[in-house]
Formats: structure tokens, C-alpha cells, sequence
């Protein structure tokens, strides 16, 4: 059973009711996506998630598989409407154990713009589509410079700003997602606020000197 | 409690924030690494992603095919690219004569390029290959959406090829097949192409037909013996070899892959596959885990 959550006051629900509430109520669904459909329309949402959750590109690459191994086994159990959540926690999850994995290791190595042998094939084909090569290098240093900021976030702040501000997810499924009360997640994602303001506005900086 | 707007919805926002908050939201998940996931995806649960990514690229097109038909149908413009290149090759081949054999990603290619026969030839599925251009292979991947699989569904028809007749003059006639894949057409067609020949593996092993499995397995080695895709055949060489019975084969060749694989998604479905030929020879698994 789906209940519509009336807008604005979701928060104001009882937590029972605002289980059974619907993430994307503009576009109800009232059946379960299949393995298939659910990458075919999230496989691009879980590498981002990856990615701006601190991993490298080929590092993201193995995660997005395991994510979505992980989600092969138990994807029945997935609610209807509540994929996004569903997944991002899981990725939240895959993220911090390929970081532990990678403790000897920078969690980004500075020439992140620089890709390995492995990754160059791969790269190579995609910086071929690119339009300007100049503009795509001021993308790079930009993410670069992005996820260096976020790196430096607390750990519990982390997963709050980077699926607000970057991955664009309502607050209703970031705390489904991190299994957060409400008002936890707003905190935090203030607190996150301000320190990635500070830490942009002290890059800029940097640059200008 | 109403959602706050977004920082780089806020006109207060300071643009050295607004500009890398751009640059996290801009990066995207490529065609070719959302295959290779796919791909990788499929060999470790069994699920049919790659095949599905290509049946996904065909409804957006608006063919009614099936997945399974669109890669047999890429299979088969694959064969019949070899086929037309027996007629019209030859003078094109020392034009690609330098193309790198082991980078079929990054070699310099022509979409509309015949391509020079090898091996390929005579194992290709030529005989019930249709009548279509493989130019509609490179020209549907241009059209295609971002991160979907496109099959041609409307092949250029050429005239009816004549049957394929040898050359035994040409000095090139065993060029290396993946050679001709590369002429095939450009990167991130010769990706499509693996990932179509590897559901059709797929396929045929799960319709039980592993002698024309193995066949195509064959192909594909030859075309793409250092193709992308390479690890993803080499779990479908193991599954054939279960298959077939063959205990042996397949202990060796999971014991090859854990070797060389230990740590990838892929590897807990070779342990699996490995299992019953370790437990029929009664011995312990010693296979590194993850």
C-alpha cells in the first residue's frame, strides 16, 4: 500500500507513515523494477554516487559492480518508489570499504587528471568525445579540486552534502538512505555547508596568490 | 519541514562554490565503462545486462527485435563484414598495416573501411549472414543515445555478395583477425561488437548449444585476443567447460583465473563454478579469497 505524502509536511508524519511514504510521489509506481531496469536506469546515479563519495574512477568502476552484485541478491526486498535510497546507502557502504582497503594508499592521489596504464584505454575513448580538450582540463582540475573538498569533510557529514548538493536526492531519501532522523540530516548538512564554503572560498585563494 | 533549496540553486551562493559544485554534477558514467560494468556485472550473477543494454538500444530506435536477436544480428554484420571484405579488401589493408594488434580501443580506424580477411573468414557465421552493410553498424552507433547499445535495424541492403573466393596471391590474406575487427569500426563500435559476440555466447550456452558456444568463443578469441572483454569470456570458457563435463578443464582453467583475477567481482562466480570439480576430486580449496 502506497500513501501519498501531502507536500511540505512530510517531516511532520508519523514514522510509520512516513515508511509506507512514496520518494518520487510525482511519479508513483506501483510495481517492482526488475535487476535489469534498475540498472539500466541507476547504473549512471551509483557511479556518480561513487565517485563524488571519494573513489577513483576504476576504483568506481569495480564498486559500481559490487553494488549492484549486492542489490542482484537482494533485490527483491527493494521497496517500490524507494530504489535511489536503497542504493545509495549500499553505495555509501561499498564506498567506505574500498577507502579502508585503500588506507596504505592517498585517498586521492594528486594526478588524479592523470589516469594509469589500466584506465588510459578506457580514458582515451572518452576524452576522444570530448569537445575541447582545454575545457575538459578545467573540468578535471574543477573535480579535482571538488573532491579533494569533500575528502576533507567529517565522515558523517560526507554522504549528507555530497547527496544533497551533487546527487541532487530530497532529504526524505538521504535519510532513508543513512538511516538518519530528519532533523539529524539537516544538521549536518548545514554543518557540511559551511565547511565546504570555507574550504572553496580558502582554494580560491589559494589560486589568486 | 520543506526541503531547503540547494546551493547552486541559491543566487547567494559565491561563485567559486557554485563552480565546483558544476564540475561534482557534470562527470558522468561513459557508454563504454557502463558496458564494461554491465558486462562484468553479468559474468559474476548470471543476469543478462549486456544483453539488455543492447535490447534497451533497439527500443529506442523503435525495433520491435529482441535483445537476443539484435546481438545475433550484430554477430551476424560482423560476419558478413568479413565476407564483403574478402571481395573489396586488399589494397585497404596497408592503410591499417601498422594499426597496434593489442589496442583495438585506440587504433586510427574508418567507420566505411573494408576490412582484410584472416582466419575469421572461414569461421564467421557467414553462410546465414543477411545482406547489409556493415557502415550501419558504425552509423547506428553514432545515433545512438548516451549509454545505450544500438543494433542497426535498418541495414543498408547491398547487392547480393557472391560466394567468397580465396586469394591465395594476397600477401596479406593472414592478417591478424582482431586487425580487421579494429577496421571494423571505431572504439567504441569494437566494444559493442565484444559485448554483442558475448551475449551471444551467453545465449547459446543457456539454450544448452555449447558446440556452437565454443564456436563462437573461438571467434571471439580471435578477433579479441586482447579485447576489453577478455576476462568476462574467460568466466564463459569455464562455464562451457562445466557444461560440457569436462572437470578437468574447468578446475584448470578457474585455478588460471583466480591466479590472474583473485580480487574481481567476477572471481566468487569462478570459486562457485570452480566447486564440484574440487569436490569430485575430493581435494581443498586452496583458490586465494577475497
Amino acid at each position: 500500500m502506497i500513501i501519498l505524502p501531502s507536500s511540505g509536511h512530510y517531516w511532520s508524519m508519523p514514522p510509520d507513515v512516513m515508511l509506507l511514504a512514496p520518494l518520487h510521489a510525482a511519479t508513483p509506481r506501483v510495481h517492482a523494477m526488475t535487476f535489469e531496469e534498475l540498472f539500466a536506469e541507476y547504473s549512471a546515479f551509483v557511479w556518480r554516487s561513487l565517485r563524488r563519495l571519494g573513489l577513483q574512477p576504476a576504483d568506481a568502476d569495480d564498486a559500481c559492480q559490487e553494488v549492484f552484485i549486492t542489490v542482484h541478491r537482494k533485490h527483491a526486498l527493494i521497496e517500490v518508489g524507494r530504489e535511489r535510497a536503497y542504493l545509495f546507502g549500499v553505495c555509501v557502504r561499498v564506498a567506505a570499504g574500498v577507502r579502508r582497503s585503500r588506507r596504505r594508499k592517498p585517498w586521492h592521489t594528486p594526478s588524479n587528471a592523470v589516469v594509469d596504464e589500466s584506465e588510459g584505454k578506457r580514458r582515451s575513448t572518452s576524452d576522444a568525445l570530448m569537445p575541447d580538450a582545454e575545457q575538459a582540463l578545467v573540468q578535471a582540475q574543477q573535480q579535482q579540486q571538488l573532491d579533494a573538498i569533500v575528502a576533507r569533510l567529517p565522515d558523517e557529514l560526507r554522504p549528507v552534502f555530497v547527496s544533497y548538493e551533487l546527487l541532487e536526492m530530497t532529504m526524505q531519501e538521504i535519510a532513508l538512505a543513512l538511516q538518519l532522523p530528519p532533523g539529524t540530516v539537516a544538521s549536518r548538512l548545514r554543518r557540511a555547508r559551511e565547511l565546504f564554503t570555507a574550504a572553496a572560498q580558502a582554494a580560491s585563494r589559494r589560486e589568486q596568490l | 519541514m520543506s526541503e531547503p533549496s540547494r546551493l547552486l540553486d541559491d543566487a547567494a551562493t559565491l561563485p567559486e562554490v557554485a563552480r565546483l559544485l558544476r564540475a561534482g554534477r557534470s562527470e558522468s558514467l561513459s557508454p563504454v565503462r557502463r558496458t564494461a560494468i554491465a558486462t562484468g556485472i553479468s559474468a559474476a550473477t548470471g543476469a543478462a545486462l549486456a544483453a539488455g543494454a543492447a535490447r534497451g538500444g533497439v527500443s529506442a530506435g523503435g525495433a520491435a527485435a529482441a535483445g537476443h536477436a539484435g546481438a545475433a544480428t550484430l554477430w551476424k554484420l560482423v560476419g558478413l563484414g568479413v565476407l564483403v571484405a574478402t571481395i573489396g579488401g586488399g589494397a585497404w589493408v596497408a592503410r591499417y598495416r601498422d594499426v597496434p594488434s593489442h589496442n583495438t580501443l585506440n587504433a586510427p580506424v574508418s567507420e566505411t573501411a573494408p576490412i582484410t580477411v584472416g582466419e575469421a573468414a572461414s569461421r564467421a557465421p557467414v553462410s546465414v549472414a543477411p545482406t547489409v552493410a556493415l557502415s550501419a553498424v558504425a552509423e547506428a552507433s553514432t545515433t545512438a543515445a548516451p549509454g545505450s547499445l544500438q543494433v542497426p535495424t535498418h541495414a543498408t541492403p547491398v547487392h547480393p555478395a557472391p560466394a567468397p573466393t580465396p586469394q591465395p596471391s594476397a600477401s596479406h590474406a593472414h592478417q591478424p583477425t582482431r586487425r580487421a575487427a579494429a577496421a571494423v569500426a571505431p572504439a567504441q563500435d569494437t566494444l559493442r561488437i565484444e559485448v554483442a559476440m558475448l551475449a551471444e555466447i551467453k545465449r547459446l550456452l543457456n539454450a544448452s548449444d555449447g558446440a556452437a558456444a565454443q564456436a563462437r568463443l573461438a571467434n571471439y578469441r580471435a578477433m579479441f585476443a586482447h579485447g576489453v572483454l577478455v576476462m568476462q569470456a574467460d568466466v564463459l570458457e569455464i562455464e562451457l567447460a562445466q557444461h560440457a563435463g569436462a572437470t578437468a578443464k574447468v578446475r584448470a582453467l578457474a585455478d588460471a583465473f583466480l591466479q590472474r583475477y583473485p580480487h574481481v567481482p567476477a572471481s566468487e562466480r569462478v570459486r562457485r563454478l570452480r566447486a564440484p570439480a574440487l569436490a569430485g576430486s575430493g581435494e581443498v580449496d586452496e583458490a586465494p579469497t577475497p
